[in-house]
């Protein structure tokens, strides 16, 4: 009976009593049938708080009024959102110059705003910020106020006056917001409070030389953090505030500014990205998740950088020997490129020894098997080529026509049997260096398969032609990775063509971050798909935190691991029905195809106009792809041992593994194609920071930027926006003066926030001192063996 | 994105992949992450909830955008 006196207690009896199925979802929680809509689902969440108030929420978008009122329930006993995003006390629409709507900013009661865009979604989503109520602004020739809030613009637009205010509260302005301002009288009314002054000295510092003047009014009498609305609340007048922007004079804005009121910029560029999840790999390879923990800990660094290397390993070692049949015409080789980026000094090279171990000791173990055999091989070759060269001496010494009709059908068995010899060479299955030329090469002697495993970047340098005069040869890395045959004219085997039927070319790379920097502007590395195919990560580096003395990895949980990757690499290829090596077609069972269909799904749907991917398709589009391969690398190494990886399919575990990978990987890649500069407006904001810092720039012009440039940028009206970027990020401030009388104007000339280019050349200092120490350690260790 | 490694954890929990897909907070995208955040202030705040209750409550309802939008 207490309980039927609680709002709840009420509201639950009116909802039996009217019919409608009430079930509880949680503590203190219920979904039931909307009492004031035909509900045929149940649309209203009833949700009870400490103090016995009720949050009530129809999704069908009933009115709070109603569906109180049909419960039954008094006003203050309930509470409902008004909004899907949340409970919005005010909306306030924003127009451009035409009066076209571009976006709706919400506002909570506890002073929250929320941007929302004609079609609904929160956010700008792209959309042209502009200042409060522009059309009106554009149409007076009064004087302009301008405030910080929308709710003080209407107060005193109701007074019959100009107003206007920025999106985004106090740290919103932007320099752009100055332009309609162009030319007008404008009085600034700060809030009192420090975060006012800063939004007022912004302001100002816009409106110089635009504005045809610019009068600061500071309130008196009001509270903490107190508006205009406050002082009209207090009885302010509008004759008052007239009176008191009369008697301001016009603020000196470059007595403003002063060093003490910079702050650290915000960070250009930062992403919040998550880490490997080591979880995904199947619970049969839980000795990848051991070991890639361990190699982390030993090393100290982020568990992502041996995590990716693992995986290429992996798909290095079952190359050419599994593939992924998907369904139809769909097939996926094993073989993949990632790339990890982190800064120098991040301990990459011991990282590369310990996970690519397995691959080196394979390599070796066969050279030393195969040394005779080659052997043998070389020596029935000469005797060949010798007994060619012997055959045919005595066919042209020959005097007679039937003799010398003999030695040449005896050249022409030999050369046949030359031709049918192997040429057996010495196996190379990695390497850390090679040019597109030497790649092909090795992938020839190799059958096919060869892995680029580095801890430098140097790969991206060959690839855009280091070695050719700047002409990219990036043939070998696409058919390589997409497993299409080569063709290959090679000077040195007496001009005959090469083939390589289904090349796997696997990539294993660790970067320093600036390496991606820009490369996406390297011919041919986008528009050719090449930068499509790399799987990247991006963790945080673990420098300026590591531990000094940290554990080593267990010899056991080593060689558990190196024996996973040596039974892949001993894998026999499958023979196919002509007795040729093939190999192994692994398929997807149909419940875990089913996973793979609906992550497709999703994927396809990002890929569309508007969505997630659209600027990333050449990569997204190859993701599904990506995945499949990742899940056959789990499939291959679970069942290399057994030899016949074919026997099973990819079961749902290991397909989920892969897909978890896969969307680790896509933030990541969205961070990589950042760095590489898909964006050119941030490229070259990035280019100017990184002149300011290696020059020291305290104050520069344009024009120096412009120089500095030259080459990158064409003409200086490309500078605009990204010095705009850096101004909005707090990089750097325009201090320039305002230009009066003849002559030419002056380059507009900016100020470096002294607090980044200090911590920049601290950082700087921190990096070659731990460069130094890294290569005495290294030194150390180089004696101590 | 489908929550694969949410799944993946159901899955393994021996549960039935049908069944509604466990979102771990932790592990959301940053979006719907604030998505959750905005929703317990709002919960809490607004509707007076208690914190631990706001996020449960948040969790829900959020997981539920999730799967309608997502489709999981």
């Amino acid at each position: 009976m207490k309980n039927i006196e609680k709002p709840i207690g009420r509201a639950l009896t009116a909802l039996q009593a009217l019919g409608k199925k009430v079930k509880q979802t949680g503590p203190k929680q219920w979904q039931a049938q909307c009492p004031a809509h035909e509900d045929h689902k149940p649309s209203l969440s009833v949700s009870e708080g400490t103090d016995g108030r009720l949050l009530l929420d129809c999704k069908a978008g009933c009115t709070f009024e109603s569906v109180r009122e049909a419960l039954g329930l008094n006003k203050g006993e309930a509470y409902m959102r008004t909004e899907q995003k949340g409970n919005f006390v005010a909306s306030y629409s924003y127009f451009d110059e035409s009066g076209r709507l571009l976006y709706k900013i919400h506002r909570t009661p506890d002073k929250q705003f929320y941007p929302q865009t004609p079609d609904g979604k929160f956010g700008y989503n792209g959309s042209r910020r502009v200042l409060y109520r522009l059309p009106e602004l554009l149409e007076s020739t009064e004087q302009v106020f301008i405030v910080e809030g929308e709710k003080d613009v209407d107060r005193l637009r109701g007074l019959g006056l100009t107003a206007t205010t920025n999106p985004g509260g106090s740290n919103g302005w932007r320099k752009e917001y100055a332009e309609p301002l162009r030319g007008r009288n404008v009085v600034v009314l700060p809030d009192n409070d420090e975060a006012g002054q800063k939004w007022c000295k912004a302001v100002e510092s816009s409106l110089r030389g635009v504005a045809a003047s610019v009068k600061l009014v500071e309130l008196t009498d009001l509270p903490e953090s107190g508006d205009v609305s406050d002082w009209l609340n207090n009885g302010g007048t509008k004759e008052k505030l007239i009176q008191l922007a009369e008697q301001q004079s016009e603020v000196d804005v470059l007595e403003t500014i002063t060093e003490s009121e910079w702050e650290l910029p915000a960070q250009l560029g930062h992403f919040d990205l998550p880490i490997f999840p080591l979880e995904a790999f199947p619970g049969q390879l839980c000795v990848f998740y051991e070991f890639c923990e361990a190699v982390a800990e030993s090393y100290q660094v982020p568990v992502d950088l041996p995590a990716m290397l693992a995986l290429s390993v992996g798909g290095a070692s079952l190359a050419k020997r599994i593939v992924v049949h998907i369904r139809g015409d769909h097939w996926e080789p094993v073989n993949l490129f990632a790339v990890v980026a982190l800064p120098p000094a991040s301990r990459k090279s011991g990282v590369f020894r310990a996970v690519t171990e397995p691959l080196v000791l394979f390599e070796r173990q066969e050279v030393e098997r195969l040394a005779p055999i080659i052997e043998l091989n070389r020596n029935q070759r000469i005797l060949l080529e010798d007994s060619l060269k012997h055959a045919r001496k005595q066919a042209v010494a020959s005097k007679n026509a039937e003799d010398r009709k003999g030695y040449a059908e005896q050249t022409d068995k030999i050369i046949k049997e030359l031709n049918e010899l192997e040429v057996i060479t010495s196996p190379q299955y990695i390497g850390d260096d090679a040019t597109p030329e030497s790649i092909s090469s090795l992938l020839y002697d190799n059958a096919g398969r060869f892995a680029l495993l580095s801890a430098e970047g140097d790969i991206f340098d060959l690839m855009a032609g280091r070695y050719s005069n700047g002409n990219p040869n990036l043939g070998v890395y696409l058919k390589g990775h997409a497993s299409d045959d080569i063709r290959v004219n090679r000077a040195n085997r007496d001009f005959k063509p090469i083939y390589i039927h289904k090349p796997a070319l696997s990539i294993g790379v660790a970067v320093q971050p600036d390496v991606l920097r820009g490369l996406t502007l390297k011919r041919g590395f986008r528009g050719r798909g090449l930068l499509g195919r790399f799987l990247y990560s991006l963790p945080q580096s673990c420098l300026g935190h590591r531990e000094i003395n940290p554990r080593p990895v267990d010899p056991k949980i080593a060689t558990a691991y190196q024996n996973k990757i040596l039974d892949a690499l001993r894998l026999e290829p499958n023979v196919n029905t002509d007795g040729k090596p093939c190999p192994h077609i692994v398929t997807i069972g149909s419940d875990t195809l089913k996973e793979l269909d609906r992550f497709a799904k999703w994927v396809e749907k990002q890929l569309g106009p508007g969505g997630d991917f659209a600027s990333m398709g050449d990569w997204a589009g190859k993701l599904v792809g990506a995945v499949c391969r990742i899940a056959g690398i789990f499939h291959g190494l679970i069942y290399a041992a057994s030899g016949n990886p074919a026997k099973a399919q990819i079961d749902a575990e290991t397909m989920l593994g892969a897909i978890a990978i896969g969307e680790y990987l896509i933030p990541h890649a969205k961070a990589a194609f950042f760095e590489m500069g898909a964006d050119p407006e941030i490229d070259s904001a990035r280019r100017i920071l990184d002149w300011v810092s290696s020059k020291q720039k305290e104050e520069f012009t344009r024009r120096d930027v412009f120089n500095s440039l030259r080459g990158r940028i064409q003409k200086v009206v490309e500078l605009d926006d990204p010095l705009e970027i850096l101004t909005n990020h707090g990089y750097i401030r325009d201090v320039s003066q305002e230009h009066k009388g003849p002559g030419r104007k002056p380059s507009q000339k900016y100020k470096t926030n002294p607090l980044w280019l200090a911590q920049n050349t601290q950082n700087a200092q921190n990096y070659r001192a731990d460069l130094n120490s890294a290569h005495s350690a290294q030194f150390a260790q180089e004696v101590a063996i | 994105m489908i929550f694969a490694l949410e799944r993946l954890r159901l899955l393994r929990a021996g549960k039935s992949l049908d069944s509604p897909t466990p979102l771990d907070i932790d592990n959301l995208p940053v979006d719907w992450r604030i998505d959750f955040e905005e929703r317990v202030a709002i919960l809490e705040y607004d509707g007076g909830l208690t914190r631990e209750d706001a996020e449960t409550q948040a969790l829900t309802e959020i997981a539920e955008r999730i799967r309608s939008t997502e489709q999981i």
